[in-house]
């Protein structure tokens, strides 16, 4: 019996001195721990909310969200934590979205372990010297209207959502994408439930500003027509009958040469649609022609305006309640320069390509 | 062993005569998972170090007063407490270390190393032979883990301690630092060991 009461009086010891001695550790190793985790969460967030002055993180429903807030305290970005399983490891990942959740603004790998050398190559890829995070980069500025998807052995185009998978780690990047997509669509849902946030994602492709790579696929198939060295590129339905006249421009901007890609009705008596290619106008000032971040309800409002707008007579800028059929639009406060530009522009070309297309 | 080693032979055996990986072949498990690059074999083998000489500390000074038949989890406690320790001070002070290392830190805890140095040394022998035992032991792990990882980490991404060694148009052979890699390097280095002390008999 004796015996027996040693047995259960040693192990009940080392039990309790065990436990006792690693609570007292806990004590100070707990503070250090989670203070390096809110630290590494803090850089995270920064990163992938560059635009924002202050990030606040709100608890809605039962996820946590950070609302990024410019410096007129209006949110102007938005980033949540997606986890989910890669190929042989849990994978977190912190998304910066911007106030639309149209667009990946930058996103994070917090963690991974996947196969070294290959799967790890989504955090950091040591075969590419000149940008070892290549990966993660390819998500900058993505746009999400659609799902994003990965392609292998082409060039990926950014602007219907495509990243490149990693050769050799396809599992892997395609759980990247899928983790992605599903927390995007998560939040979606959730900001929608939530009207109080004050975001309201855009989902429709209106505003998607196609790069030249995906214009020349677009315009591929298109019967063209020169005139006076003028390029027209003609849209036509089922039965062959022309339905739209498309021509891209250009001209000085504020700061840079602006492109623009005009759509008109066959008559030149309207505009159907408007596109701006290339621009390089002042950051958040003049790159509200193509999307104002103020206007988060319609960044694309200014574009926007310039569909159905009647061109009989020269385009005109009003303040006020513009009126499409008269060729009214508005200008953007702040780019008053850059919004006239392309008005410039237009009422240069216009006449100019009617006058040789009608000929 | 009918006479004692002296204590010089006590720490050395571990390192080549002993050595637990290359000649008795336990602890493979963390070996074979950690060693994709030269620095994770040797902070691997730094916690065990740390972890071993404890454990062989305390329990060959306890070993009067631990009963024959709760040896087992009284060690399986001991070896325990001290991995926790050895995994939450990398966690507060080294993050980075602890990061990469991931969860084979926690898993020392059923590294056969550990426990069968207690079972066939610590709880056998005063702690002064049971420490200079569980040093030689660890360093000799630590030694074979990093030269492992080395090997893999020169031959599969080119570097050492990431530090570049091959040139530039090396093709890194991607299969060195995957889970196969391990498997072939350890059993070449093995070999190598087998190889070297059959002609020291001779």
């Amino acid at each position: 019996m004796t015996k027996s009461y040693k047995l259960v009086l040693v192990l009940t010891l080392s039990a309790i001195l065990s436990g006792s001695l690693l609570a007292f550790l806990n004590l100070f190793t707990e503070p250090k721990i989670s203070a390096y985790q809110d630290k590494i969460l803090k850089e995270a967030l920064s990163s992938v909310l560059p635009y924002s002055d202050r990030i606040e993180s709100k608890q809605v429903d039962d996820r946590e969200l950070y609302l990024g807030y410019n410096y007129q305290n209006k949110v102007n970005g938005i980033a949540f934590l997606a986890e989910g399983n890669g190929f042989q490891s849990k994978l977190r990942i912190l998304v910066g979205l911007d106030a639309t959740l149209s667009q990946i603004v930058k996103i994070k790998i917090l963690e991974q372990k996947e196969t070294p050398g290959l799967g790890t190559k989504i955090e950091d890829d040591p075969t590419s010297k000149s940008s070892p995070r290549w990966f993660s980069e390819q998500f900058n500025k993505l746009i999400v209207k659609q799902s994003i998807s990965y392609v292998k052995n082409k060039t990926p185009d950014k602007n219907s959502g495509e990243i490149m998978a990693i050769t050799g780690a396809t599992i892997t990047s395609k759980s990247v994408v899928d983790i992605i997509n599903t927390a995007i669509n998560d939040t979606r849902l959730l900001v929608q439930k939530n009207p109080s946030l004050g975001i309201i994602p855009i989902t429709t492709d209106i505003a998607s500003c196609p790069d030249d790579s995906n214009l020349e696929s677009m315009l591929n198939g298109l019967e063209t027509i020169e005139k006076d060295g003028k390029t027209f590129y003609l849209k036509k339905n089922s039965s062959g009958k022309i339905t739209g006249i498309l021509f891209i421009t250009s001209g000085a901007g504020f700061q840079s040469t602006i492109k623009i890609w005009v759509c008109v009705k066959p008559d030149f008596s309207a505009i159907q649609e408007l596109r701006i290619l290339e621009q390089d106008e002042t950051p958040d000032w003049g790159t509200r022609i193509v999307k104002d971040s103020d206007n988060p309800k319609n960044e694309t409002w200014f574009i926007d305006q310039f569909s159905g707008l009647k061109i009989a007579q020269p385009i005109t800028i009003v303040t006020e309640s513009p009126n499409p059929a008269k060729g009214e639009v508005m200008a953007i406060s702040g780019a008053t320069i850059s919004s006239e530009a392309i008005i410039r522009i237009l009422n240069d070309a216009l006449p100019m390509y009617r006058a040789s297309y009608l000929k | 062993m009918a006479q004692k080693n002296t204590p010089t032979r006590e720490f050395l055996k571990g390192l080549w005569d002993e050595n637990p990986v290359l000649r008795m072949l336990i602890g493979l498990c963390p070996t074979l998972a950690v060693t994709n690059s030269a620095i994770n074999g040797f902070s691997m083998g730094l916690a065990v170090i740390f972890t071993l000489v404890m454990s062989s500390l305390i329990i060959s000074s306890a070993r009067k007063i631990i009963p024959k038949e709760v040896r087992i989890p009284t060690f399986i406690i001991v070896i325990a407490t001290f991995v926790t320790i050895a995994d939450k001070l990398l966690a507060a002070y080294f993050p980075e270390i602890s990061k990469a290392l991931g969860p084979f830190v926690p898993l020392i805890v059923v590294n056969c190393i550990i426990l069968a140095r207690q079972e066939a040394f610590a709880s056998k022998n005063p702690p002064g032979r049971a420490t200079l035992d569980a040093l030689g032991m660890s360093i000799g792990f630590t030694l074979t883990l990093t030269i492992l990882g080395s090997i893999r980490e020169l031959i599969g991404v080119g570097t050492i301690f990431t530090i570049q060694i091959m040139p530039d148009n090396f093709e890194p052979w991607m299969v060195m630092v995957l889970q196969p890699g391990a498997f072939i390097t350890l059993g070449l280095m093995i070999g190598l060991s087998n190889w070297l002390n059959a002609r020291r008999a001779k």
